[in-house]
């Protein structure tokens, strides 16, 4: 079992703006838990804590007590993984060679029929098999996501870290992600830590909450006891109803702040185009 | 090939041109025009930026001013002596170092981009070529047509007596570069994604670059400065293989050696035309060409 450890945290690029504060968490795998928390709250900040991409100001991060800092990046990329929110190549290579990029870790000089079937078998995970041989910049934005994750799974990591890892997909890859990353967190005994914008599917598949406000965390759980009316208006100062689906909370945003007016400018512009 | 053959009949003269002139000049047409070619796909890689290349970071303008502190001014950094091409060449070599130790140093910083750095390279540029300028307004006008052939670029001056130390480093450097070929390559991926896979993102650009920059001062050190090579050649790879620095670095390399020698030729058959010349009144129409039909699928 790997235990992932944060004691203490805090970062900040200088010491007047402190961006993460006194970030305490113990996660162990296999569990699927995700981060959420309005813009600027710190969700991106910390993911990048934990994977040396920062070196926090205080505190330390450890893997099994083991400092992540004092890892090589070989033995890290071997433990840790992470998909970005967005993919940087400037110069596309095919999809097979960005998947095959995430068996680096594990490669020598040569690339072995080991990693070509892992390779095969993240591309398969992904259903982007048929797209092996296409360059990355000739994909959608939605099959860019898919070989990024390709990519991480093929990494064979223990602990896998996702930023918004659905920002660009439909709601059908949406759901057939997450299921993914759920089984994929029970079968291979990954901890897998996502951030996500979107609540209800956070709190469908997640078996753990991490609600972060102001750089700090708010409120960690299960999905029941983290998505609360009390805390959905306080971290996002919005009014919420809550519904309980299948054992799972779902919120409904009320639109507090619709007035009339606004309802009347809804009402012409539906005319004007009904009559066009 | 009556000199491989060992027979002294026809023409002696002839044999001597081919053999003491073309001959070195061929080779060191291929090396140069694969060295700097795979120069700029590493830098380009490396710096995740199409306009990359061992010249637009400075490293020509480098030279160009060491050459003309020899040429001008009879300034040699490491006194060699009287000979004075040994000393211009030594000037380049050092002084086109310099713009690539400043970006390493420079990228030691956090908040360095790969951007960044290539602007410092810019920046770097502009200053040597303000104190060249400075230098040429003081100089007598024969020095001035000196450094102006020497900044355009010429195999001309290849002999069997230099070729050997640009085809030896372009090798040494090549075969160097191809052994990280995986690094660079996942390096495009972004300093992060990079990072998260386990390359050493700044020990393997501050290494790369100094070797990109090694090769480039060598070459530049005894050609002068030919332009657009390391700029056109990786892109017309890139659009033959990709851009997976496995196959890009060799495809580069070959595409780089075809192009200078064929520019070569060009400028022979217009005598008197440096080679520099033709790479660029050439090589910039079709450069254009490929880009407006092949850009989209090369890079973002």
């Amino acid at each position: 079992m790997t235990t992932l450890s944060i004691n203490d945290m805090d970062f900040g690029y200088s010491k007047d703006m402190p961006i993460l504060k006194g970030i305490d968490l113990e996660l162990c795998n296999p569990q699927l838990v995700s981060i959420i928390g309005p813009n600027g709250a710190g969700k991106t900040t910390l993911i990048h804590c934990l994977n040396k991409l920062l070196s926090p100001s205080r505190g330390t991060v450890l893997i099994d007590g083991s400092d992540v800092a004092e890892f090589k990046p070989k033995e890290l990329a071997k433990k840790m993984g992470y998909v970005p929110y967005t993919s940087g190549d400037s110069f596309p290579l095919s999809v097979v060679d960005t998947v095959l990029m995430g068996r680096n870790p594990h490669r020598k000089w040569n690339t072995l029929h080991d990693d070509m079937i892992v390779v095969e078998e993240a591309l398969e995970m992904m259903d982007i098999k048929d797209l092996a041989m296409r360059p990355f910049n000739e994909l959608s934005a939605g099959q860019h996501q898919r070989v990024m994750l390709a990519r991480g799974l093929a990494q064979e990591p223990e602990v896998l870290l996702l930023d918004e890892p659905t920002a660009n997909l439909d709601i059908r890859h949406q759901m057939d992600v997450i299921r993914l990353l759920k089984q994929q967190s029970t079968l291979k005994g990954i901890l897998v830590i996502m951030i996500s914008h979107d609540i209800n599917i956070a709190a469908k598949y997640s078996d753990n909450i991490i609600m972060m406000r102001d750089g700090e965390i708010y409120a960690v759980g299960t999905p029941m006891d983290v998505i609360t009316v009390e805390n959905m208006k306080s971290v996002y100062n919005v009014d919420a109803d809550l519904m309980v689906i299948g054992g799972r909370p779902h919120i409904v945003i009320e639109d507090y702040d619709f007035t009339e007016e606004d309802a009347r400018t809804l009402e012409g512009s539906y005319v004007i185009s009904g009559h066009s | 090939m009556a000199h491989f053959y060992g027979t002294t009949t026809g023409n002696r003269i002839a044999e001597l041109v081919v053999w003491e002139y073309n001959v070195p000049r061929a080779i060191m047409g291929i090396f140069v025009g694969a060295g700097l070619a795979i120069g700029g796909a590493v830098m380009q890689s490396l710096m995740r930026n199409p306009l990359a290349d061992p010249y637009t970071t400075g490293v020509a303008s480098g030279a160009s001013f060491g050459a003309a502190l020899m040429i001008m001014l009879g300034i040699s950094i490491i006194p060699v002596g009287s000979n004075y091409n040994l000393s211009v060449t030594l000037n380049a070599i050092i002084l086109s170092l310099v713009p690539t130790i400043a970006i390493v140093l420079i990228s030691k910083r956090k908040s360095i981009t790969p951007t960044t750095m290539i602007l410092a390279g810019v920046a770097i540029m502009y200053v040597f070529r303000a104190s060249t300028s400075l230098m040429t307004m003081l100089a007598d006008p024969e020095a001035v047509e000196q450094l102006y052939i020497w900044n355009v670029g010429s195999l001309g001056p290849a002999s069997w007596d230099n070729v050997w130390v640009v085809v030896g480093m372009t090798t040494v450097c090549a075969v160097l570069l191809q052994l990280m070929s995986r690094s660079i390559s996942i390096m495009t991926s972004g300093d992060r994604s990079a990072t998260s896979m386990g390359i050493r993102v700044k020990a393997v650009r501050a290494v790369a670059l100094f070797i990109v920059a090694a090769m480039t001062a060598t070459m530049v050190g005894f050609t002068g400065t030919i332009g657009f090579m390391g700029l056109v050649a990786p892109h017309v790879a890139r659009m033959l293989v990709g851009s997976n620095a496995r196959y890009l670095i060799p495809c580069s390399a070959a595409v780089g050696a075809l192009l200078l020698i064929g520019a070569d030729c060009i400028a022979k058959v217009l005598i008197g035309i440096p080679v520099g010349v033709v790479t660029a009144v050439v090589g910039g129409p079709i450069f254009i060409v490929l880009l407006i039909k092949g850009a989209k699928k090369v890079w973002y």
